[in-house]
Parts: structure tokens; C-alpha cells; sequence
């Protein structure tokens, strides 16, 4: 009688055994693919990532906020208007251009300083000379891991001179 | 053997719901990345003034669109383009097109998305043959513009068993409302009555009006009937966006003018700039609208700055 009831204490251990070897080989397997899974699905977001990044540096310069009637360049004299229009409807820029830093620099004539062109640079008399950039949008996340960046040149029209400068359009992807 | 039968019980309970919650995670992240791959091909797509393309959706698929929403399964995403489509589309390929909205100054780009199951008749007359001729609805679009006299009805009702939806927009007054609706028994049919001179819009089966500030904006109704008005609240946003946007411009280059003439032409457009963000009538819109050509063209002429 003691025998039995031990042989059948030993084959309970042994299924709790053999239990618990296949449920730490199924915990081991699971985290691997869950690992493999989430890799994936990083490797996905990077790309659309960079692709809506490509994407909306070709497309924010035909933005007609900010280009001119024809789309072939940037008129200079939307983007500080631009800039009070966005404070004012932050909620539907946001969403249309999501967590990015967007400046576009001149490059020649080259300016004399390094200055953000702004309201009051824009009234003195020899602007553009007084300023060289206009960060035209700038939303971040609470934590930045990383910045993606990408520009291209653009034509930049100037109408209070009637001139075409050339510029630098550069969009910051915060990750 | 019970204790076994139970543990099995309970590995199987497991699986079966991780295998469950796996499919949904797996259709979920499919749903969200073709969404967004969607808005990107529409976005690269929008860079251009006018063009039409045909976008492959890899398989079949149903697509909702519910006011510039856009989704598919169960994922929706809020989209800031104006796209006009039917509530749904299915098939494995969708026909898009997109135009520039100009009133008179360049606002957004509308794009018009449709497929071969959902049809639009355009029933002209002899004063509307000018709109007809100068319309360009790429080829892609089961589209068709028949003049009223050579309108049959039957014929047209004929193939409508292959069609998820029928538009019929009539550019002269209807009188024979119950035959088209007869035409088509059990289709979704709107029929839309268009008056090209006074830009009004009347759904003859669904009791609505409504308006449309230019061709662009009017195109929408021939794609996207049943989301045309809520479209047109989203695009008079983006209007008013745009002129409080040129009304500043205007203000800031009129203080880089000497010239007085140029100086009183940009306050003037400033000021219908600002009427422009007063008024949701139609008769005030194309008043202000005709004056900021006015004053483009003045200003044009003095060699001055331009209003946009």
C-alpha cells in the first residue's frame, strides 16, 4: 500500500516535471518570437518612417501655406504669416505634419548673419540681409530617442525685392 | 489522469487565445501600416497641380471614408486631405485623381478617389455643352456625360447589376425623378440637380442643398454625393485659413510699398481677405472672390506686389 502511493507520488512529480519542461521551452519560444515580432515591427516603422519623411520633404514645399501661386518655389513672404496662422491652428498642423522641425535657410546671396528671421527683423530696410532662416514648424515629443534628418534646396522668392535667392529646405524627424 | 487533463485543458485555453490575440495584432498592424502607406501615395501624389493615378491596394480590400477619415478593418485614421470618395470602396485597385482648389488664390488639393463599381452619369443640355467640353475626368473613372436628348434611361439601368452605386448629376432641371429612380431598383442612387450659373446644388433624393465654391469643389459631388457637405465645412476652413494667412501677407508687404496706389490696392485686399473669414454665404463668397481677382489684376497692371 505505502509502495503504490509512493510510485504514484513519483509519477506525479515526473508529469509536474515533464509539465513544467514544456511550459519553460513554450516561455522560452514565446519570448523569442515575441522578440523576432517586435524587431519586425520596428524594422516597418522605421521604413514608413523614412518614407514620410521623403514623402513630406517633397511635398511641404507645394504646401500652399507656404509656396508660391505656381508651386516652383517658396515665397518668403508667407512664412512669417505662416507662423502666427500655425499658433492659431496648432491642432490641424499637428496632425498633418506631426513631430518634425521644419527651417528653411538661405544660402545665396549668402546673409550676413545667422539670425531667425522674424517680424522685426522683417521690418527693417535691408531685410532679408538681417536674417538667414525661418524655422517654419517646430513640434516635438516629450522624450527625443532620436532625429532623422533630410533637405533638399529650394528656390526661395523674395517679393519686396522681386528676386529668386536660392535656400535650404530642411525637415528634422523626431523619433 | 485528472490532473493532466486539466493542465491540458488549460495549455490548449492558452494557445488558442494567444493564437487569437496574435491574428488581431497581426490584422491590426496590417490595417494601420497600409493606411498610412495610403496617406503617403495620396501625399506624393498631391504634389502635383492636377493628376490621376491608379493605386493598387496588393489584393482585395474595402476601404471607409467618412469625412477625410480614412480606414480599413477596424482602424481608422483621421486624414487632413480633402478626399472625396464614396463611404466605402472595395475592390484591389481605386482610381485617384486630384486638383488644386483655387478661389481665386491656390487653397488645398481635393482628391477625388472612385472605382469601376460605382458609376457617375452627367446629363448636360445645349447651354451646358462649354463645362461638358472643358471637363477632363481621367479615363480611369467609370464616368459618363450624356447631353439629355440622347438620355436612356434603359440602357443605362441595363449593366447597373455589376454597380455598388449610381450618381446621376443632371446640369438642367429634372422632371423625371421616379424613372431614374426606376431605372435603378435596389441601387444606392443619388440624383443631383446642378445650377452651373448660380452654383447650387439640390439632391433630388435626399431633400439637401447646398452649394459649391468652384469647379474643383463641384467635381467632389460627381465622386463623394453623400460626404459633400461635410467636405465643404472642412474646405471653408481651409479657405478662411488661407485668406487670414494672405490677409497678413498683404498688410506686411504694403508697409515695403512706396507707391501709394499699391499701398491702398493691398489694404483693399486685406480687408476681403478678412471678409473672407466672416461669412459662410455663398453670394459673400464669390463677391470676395471676384474682388481679389479685381485687385490681383490692378495690382498686376501698377506693378506691384501680388495679393497671393
Amino acid at each position: 500500500m505505502r509502495k503504490e502511493r509512493h510510485r504514484g507520488q513519483v509519477e506525479i512529480n515526473e508529469t509536474l516535471l515533464v509539465l513544467f519542461i514544456i511550459v519553460l521551452i513554450i516561455a522560452i519560444g514565446m519570448f523569442v518570437y515575441f522578440r523576432f515580432s517586435l524587431a519586425h515591427v520596428q524594422t516597418v516603422a522605421g521604413q514608413l518612417s523614412e518614407q514620410d519623411s521623403t514623402v513630406l520633404l517633397a511635398s511641404i514645399g507645394t504646401l500652399p501655406e507656404i509656396s508660391c501661386t505656381q508651386r516652383d518655389c517658396i515665397d518668403t513672404s508667407k512664412l512669417l504669416p505662416f507662423q502666427t496662422l500655425l499658433q492659431k491652428n496648432q491642432d490641424y498642423y499637428t496632425h498633418l505634419l506631426g513631430y518634425k522641425k521644419i527651417v528653411i535657410t538661405r544660402l545665396y546671396p549668402q546673409p550676413n548673419g545667422n539670425d531667425i528671421c522674424s517680424l522685426a527683423s522683417y521690418s527693417q530696410e535691408v531685410y532679408p540681409d538681417t536674417c538667414a532662416s525661418w524655422v517654419v514648424y517646430d513640434h516635438y515629443p516629450v522624450t527625443i530617442n532620436q532625429k532623422i534628418v533630410a533637405s533638399t534646396f529650394v528656390s526661395l522668392y523674395f517679393p519686396e525685392l522681386g528676386e529668386y535667392h536660392i535656400g535650404r529646405l530642411e525637415a528634422t524627424r523626431y523619433v | 489522469m485528472r490532473f493532466p487533463a486539466v493542465a491540458g485543458a488549460f495549455l490548449f485555453i492558452f494557445f488558442s487565445r494567444f493564437a487569437m490575440q496574435h491574428i488581431g495584432i497581426s490584422e491590426t498592424l496590417n490595417d494601420r501600416q497600409f493606411v498610412q502607406h495610403f496617406d503617403d501615395e495620396l501625399e506624393a501624389f498631391g504634389v502635383s497641380e492636377s493628376s490621376s493615378k491608379s493605386i493598387d491596394l496588393s489584393g482585395e480590400r474595402e476601404i471607409d471614408f467618412s469625412c477625410g477619415n480614412i480606414g480599413t478593418g477596424g482602424y481608422l485614421k483621421n486624414f487632413q486631405k480633402i478626399v472625396y470618395a464614396p463611404l466605402s470602396l472595395q475592390g484591389s485597385t481605386i482610381t485617384a485623381w486630384t486638383q488644386q482648389w483655387n478661389f481665386p488664390f491656390p487653397i488645398t488639393n481635393f482628391f477625388y478617389l472612385s472605382n469601376n463599381r460605382v458609376r457617375t452619369v452627367l446629363i448636360y443640355d445645349d447651354s451646358s455643352v462649354k463645362f461638358v467640353q472643358d471637363l477632363s475626368v481621367p479615363s480611369g473613372f467609370n464616368f459618363q456625360a450624356v447631353h439629355k436628348k440622347n438620355l436612356d434611361l434603359k440602357q443605362l439601368g441595363q449593366y447597373a447589376y455589376t454597380l455598388d452605386a449610381v450618381n446621376i448629376i443632371s446640369l438642367s432641371p429634372v422632371n423625371n425623378l421616379q424613372n431614374i429612380l426606376a431605372a435603378f431598383p435596389q441601387k444606392n442612387v443619388n440624383v443631383i440637380e446642378v445650377d452651373l450659373q448660380t452654383h447650387d446644388i439640390h439632391y433630388l433624393n435626399g431633400h439637401l442643398d447646398s452649394f459649391y465654391l468652384g469647379d474643383e469643389m463641384l467635381y467632389g459631388v460627381f465622386f463623394a454625393p453623400e460626404q459633400f457637405d461635410c467636405l465643404k465645412g472642412k474646405a471653408l476652413e481651409r479657405l478662411r485659413n488661407m485668406a487670414s494667412l494672405l490677409d497678413q501677407r498683404a498688410r506686411l508687404l504694403k508697409g515695403k510699398t512706396d507707391d501709394l496706389t499699391c499701398g491702398e490696392k493691398l489694404f483693399e485686399a486685406s480687408e476681403i481677405y478678412k471678409a473672407f473669414g466672416k461669412t459662410d454665404d455663398k453670394e459673400e463668397l464669390y463677391a470676395a472672390m471676384h474682388a481679389i481677382e479685381g485687385i490681383q489684376d490692378l495690382l498686376e497692371k501698377h506693378n506691384c506686389f501680388s495679393a497671393y
